[in-house]
């Protein structure tokens, strides 16, 4: 019933000098999975997923890749796997189709360099510099450039990072065609909405532990208030109806509207008793979903993703 | 297979970037080309107008005139007979010599205190300093021919040359050496000597200059613009050995090192008519084993820059220093004893000796041996330190 697992990571730890980047990290991900790292700046995703690639080597802990150890077998290794390091570039003097074709040299067997750049509308401009591209198709070419030696396994280190809101979304049905081939996906990203939208499994990184892993739905379910209502009461909230509310599940003010209130809820019931219970009130406004997987992450590792580090733009967009 | 693409990548790479190109090819075309201007201006060693004034008229004064005349050193003009409308003209850039000729006043003369001797006095412009120096150094190596030749017996007191000062002499001295030898009889008395110019001494300086910006500036930008930008990490994904990599990148830029030579011979040699006399092979060796020695000295320099830019001035920091003290404008063997006994263990130093005492000078290659193992020493000690600092991923 369950797919092979291709990556396999035990009790990973990495220190640098006093300091703990990875405190034990673990998981699995199974053949054909899009399979995400979430976690803010500094959390120890890039350093995982550097680990399983062969760029860093573990203080203790182990990891494997397609059956073979990273520690032992990564030449192996490397020829299945394609990697796209986080803001990475490539020779700025040399043309896209030079750059494939260099990298294409590297490996056994592969995809041809034109193929692969029609594979990401770039067969048009395969004379042309990296530095001549826009952002979102620099990173269409990174992403792709991993995929040089047709990997089983494809690692997305964020792929999206500084990217606008549509380039960003054709980064996403990128990544969904390279899933759709059956290759292995897996991505970091501190982009909330990016992880719900591309994977079907997440991790929880939080200052180098894995907090929570599971599917986005698994993750909000487990949740024990996973119903969410927004609501703008007209003319305010009495100080009685807010302390019934909070007492049904979560009362919070909404971080995205001013003067709106969000209540997180355990169910359909408790939803039906908190719509009587402002019934009287009377609302401008009123929204019931499921709670995303940013409730999740809120509540989980008690911060949210803030300051530069999310843009505004793709926020907006929800 | 691979090789080739990695080689021919590198090639494209380091042709196609322009900061790369301009230190291996232009900075040094630009100095030969100075240098070949200025030594092309000199028409072989003239140095420029003599204005000639003769108060003599005697035979010890045709004698000098004709010596001068034969020595190309000067183009004389006796457009003047005046000397101080002589030294106006000077002071005006029209000439830049006056030469006063004065016979003996006779005994009479003598008796009132006048020139017992005939006199010979060069008035120089202090504009001039660049060939005053070789100018007097000219009249000096004469006045050593005429005691030679005892041509004038009562020859003591001929010339009155102004002193220069203790410092000029020393910068100065070789040039006086390539002028000496120019003139035809003191080469025939110190024989088979091959007749070098200034400019042949610059040229191999510069060769070798050029070769070591180009490695040092070039594989140091290099290597720090790929792992700015990440490209040597990501080829650690690859299975391909980084060992590998760095070999065809090494390659790259040791044929275009020679590529480089080539072109700084055919401008220097085809179009300024610099001259190498022998060791050709020897050149070659040379070039091959500076270039390594200071493609690892731009290894190591990478291995500490976090950017490219970071590494173009660290190795202009190490490259223009080494530039001066190598002795590529002067031999290092005018300076003062403890600096040339330092200053010549430097790296660039015994390759530009080197070349210079066997392509230039003549001298047998095995008395070079003691500046090759310089050269290799360096060789091993940067190429050991860069390897141990140079860090292709972050770990």
């Amino acid at each position: 019933m369950f797919a092979e697992v291709v990556i396999e990571v035990r009790d990973l730890v990495k220190v640098y000098g006093d300091r703990r980047v990875l405190k034990g990290i673990g998981f699995e991900v199974r053949r054909g999975e899009v399979f995400g790292l979430l976690g803010e700046n500094g959390a120890g995703k890039t350093t995982t997923l550097e680990i399983i690639e062969g760029l860093r080597a573990p203080t203790s802990g182990t990891a494997t890749v397609l059956g073979m150890d990273v520690g032992r077998d990564i030449s192996r290794i490397k020829e299945r796997i394609g990697v796209q390091l986080q803001a990475s570039s490539y020779f700025e003097h040399l043309t896209l189709l030079e750059i494939l074709d260099l990298f294409r040299s590297f490996y056994d067997r592969g995809l041809e360099p034109r193929e692969l750049l029609s594979l990401v509308g770039l067969q048009d401009r395969g004379g042309m510099r990296v530095g001549q591209l826009s952002g979102g198709l620099r990173q269409r070419f990174s992403i792709v450039a991993a995929l040089v030696n047709d990997p089983d396994v494809v690692f997305l280190d964020e792929p999206t990072t500084g990217l606008d809101p549509v380039a960003r979304r054709n980064l996403w049905d990128l990544v969904r065609n390279i899933h759709e081939k059956g290759k292995t996906v897996i991505l970091t990203s501190h982009y909330l909405e990016e992880v719900e939208a591309l994977c079907g499994r997440v991790a929880i990184i939080k200052e180098g532990e894995i907090i929570a892993t599971d599917t986005v739905a698994g993750l909000i379910l487990q949740q024990e208030n996973p119903v969410r209502l927004d609501f703008l009461p007209r003319g305010g909230l009495s100080g009685d109806a807010r302390s019934r509310l909070s007492a049904m599940g979560v009362l919070q003010e909404s971080s995205a509207r001013a003067g709106e209130l969000t209540l997180f809820l355990k169910d359909m019931e408790g939803l039906k008793a908190a719509l009587r219970e402002l019934e009287p009130v009377g609302l401008e406004r009123m929204a019931v979903s499921t709670a995303s997987l940013e409730d999740v992450f809120v509540r989980l590792t008690g911060g949210r993703i803030t300051g530069e580090e999310m843009e505004p733009a793709g926020r907006a967009a929800r | 297979m691979k090789l080739g693409k990695i080689f021919s990548a590198s090639v494209k790479t380091i042709y196609r970037d322009k900061i790369a190109l301009f230190w291996a090819l232009a900075f040094p075309l630009m100095f030969i080309a100075l240098f070949g201007l200025f030594s092309m201006g000199m028409s072989g060693n003239n140095l420029g107008k003599l204005a000639w004034l003769d108060r003599a008229g005697d035979e010890a004064s045709r004698q000098l005139r004709q010596a001068v005349a034969e020595s190309d050193v000067f183009t004389i003009t006796e457009d003047y007979t005046d000397l101080e409308e002589a030294k106006e003209a000077m002071r005006n850039n029209k000439i830049n010599f006056v030469l006063l000729v004065e016979g003996p006043d006779g005994p009479d003369g003598a008796a009132e205190g006048g020139r017992i001797f005939p006199e010979v006095t060069l008035f120089t412009d202090v504009k001039n300093q660049n060939i005053n120096a070789a100018a007097v150094s000219f009249f000096d190596g004469l006045k050593k021919q005429f005691f030679a030749a005892s041509m004038i017996a009562t020859v003591d007191g001929i010339l009155q040359i102004p002193d220069l000062d203790q410092n000029a002499r020393q910068f100065y001295s070789w040039l006086r050496g390539q002028l000496e030898e120019s003139s035809e009889p003191v080469r025939s008395q110190e024989g088979g000597r091959n007749p070098v110019k200034y400019f042949d001494m610059v040229f191999v300086g510069l060769v070798c200059m050029g070769i070591m910006n180009y490695a040092v500036t070039g594989f140091a930008i290099n290597l720090a613009a790929m792992r700015e930008q990440k490209i040597l990490k990501r080829l650690l994904t690859t299975p391909l050995p980084i060992h590998r990599f760095m070999l065809g990148e090494i390659l790259a830029f040791l044929v275009l090192a020679f590529v480089q030579l080539g072109i700084m011979l055919a401008v220097g040699m085809g179009m300024f008519g610099a001259k190498i006399y022998a060791g050709w092979w020897f050149l070659f060796l040379l070039v091959f084993l500076g270039a390594l020695l200071f493609l690892s000295l731009g290894f190591f320099l990478a291995a500490f820059a976090r950017t490219a830019n970071a590494a173009s001035g660290m190795a202009n920091g190490i490259a223009i220093p080494l530039m001066f003290l190598g002795g590529v404008f002067f031999p290092l063997e005018v300076l003062p004893g403890p600096f040339y006994q330092t200053f010549r263990f430097l790296p660039l130093a015994p390759m530009i000796q080197a070349m210079r005492s066997v392509c230039l000078e003549g001298d047998p290659v095995a008395d070079q041996l003691p500046r090759i193992i310089i050269m290799l020493v360096w060789l091993a000690v940067i190429a050991g330190l860069g390897l141990y600092f140079f860090r292709f991923g972050d770990e």
